[in-house]
């Protein structure tokens, strides 16, 4: 038979040594779970103030989402800084791998892929257009990639998706 | 394999989580923490789930989860240390009618919850009637009433 600990009258296994131990540990837990809601309100842990991006390209404003959650979907916009006859947008393709593609907003004219760069051709489009593009990440970790309006130089995008 | 993986990382989280959160938290469930355990269930589900609402992934979730349990509970038999982390240990907070405030502080009771579980258990009237006060591994309080002389 299991021995049991007599406090006074009470068998009983109680244990303050272990108590106290575990009010500790309970209160770091207590400051961990505080920490993880302050750094999900500042958007360090998903969509968010300081996970917001907005880059400044030639031809193309973007803005998009730092920190991302696996098969959650995002938001990516690019905004057009010109009129343009055909605007071509490309990205490169591993950046794509990372991501599944939802919807692009306008519907695109013509999707090609070239030199390791998606194309996504459009109608002619106005100063102040958005392209928005819903993306799912499908892998966690570091996302790089770069957008393009052709022929400006690219734009850098970089995530970090969670698990 | 998802299902599984899913349910055995939710399984020791949630664990976590709950056993930092300490055994007040939850244990006297008022009506708001029934409905915060709701939403705790419901948004859990969607992380285990993700797209798999399939009978086996239904399946081998739930045996996940049963299993480890079981496993668990079987290690905790054999090991006390183990046990005494994972379940805790009893908390005396009035002994020989002499009130533990700094257990009571730790513990995150009041005199009240005391007093409230000695007049439903035992349908005792004061507070000089009780000679202990134990907050079991559960989470309920339990109270010995003083032997009338």
């Amino acid at each position: 038979m299991a021995e049991v600990k007599r406090h006074g009258d009470l068998d009983i296994d109680t244990d303050s040594k272990h108590s106290e131990l575990q009010w500790k540990i309970q209160h770091v837990g207590w400051w961990a779970m505080f920490l993880l809601i302050l750094l999900g309100l500042l958007g360090l842990l998903g969509p968010g103030f300081l996970s917001h991006r907005n880059v400044q390209g030639t031809g193309l404003k973007v803005q998009y989402e730092h920190f991302l959650h696996l098969d959650t979907p995002t938001l990516l916009e690019a905004e057009l800084q010109q009129d343009a006859e055909h605007p071509v947008l490309t990205l490169a393709q591993d950046y794509l791998k990372a991501f599944e593609i939802q919807s692009i907003q306008p519907e695109p004219e013509k999707m090609t892929i070239q030199d390791g760069k998606y194309r996504v051709a459009f109608h002619a489009l106005s100063r102040g257009a958005t392209i928005q593009m819903k993306l799912i990440p499908q892998q966690t970790g570091r996302v790089e990639g770069d957008l393009a309006l052709e022929p400006d130089p690219a734009v850098e995008i970089r995530h970090f998706v969670y698990p | 394999m998802e299902p599984i993986l899913h349910g055995a990382i939710l399984y020791f989280s949630l664990m976590l989580i709950f056993r930092v959160a300490g055994k007040r938290s939850l244990a006297q469930t008022t009506t708001f923490d029934f409905v915060l355990l709701l939403i705790i269930s419901e948004t859990v589900d969607n992380y285990f789930m993700k797209q798999d609402y399939s009978y086996v992934g239904v399946l081998s979730l739930v045996v996940t989860l049963i299993g480890l349990d079981i496993l668990l509970s079987k290690v905790k038999q054999k090991s006390p240390l183990l046990e005494r982390w994972m379940d805790d240990v009893p908390v005396i907070l009035i002994d020989q009618g002499k009130v533990l405030d700094a257990h009571l502080k730790k513990s995150r009771i009041d005199l009240s919850d005391i007093l409230e579980a000695a007049r439903t258990s035992q349908g005792i009237e004061r507070l000089d009637q009780i000679k202990y006060a134990i907050l079991e591994r559960s989470g309920t309080i339990s109270v010995v009433p003083k032997e009338q002389a």
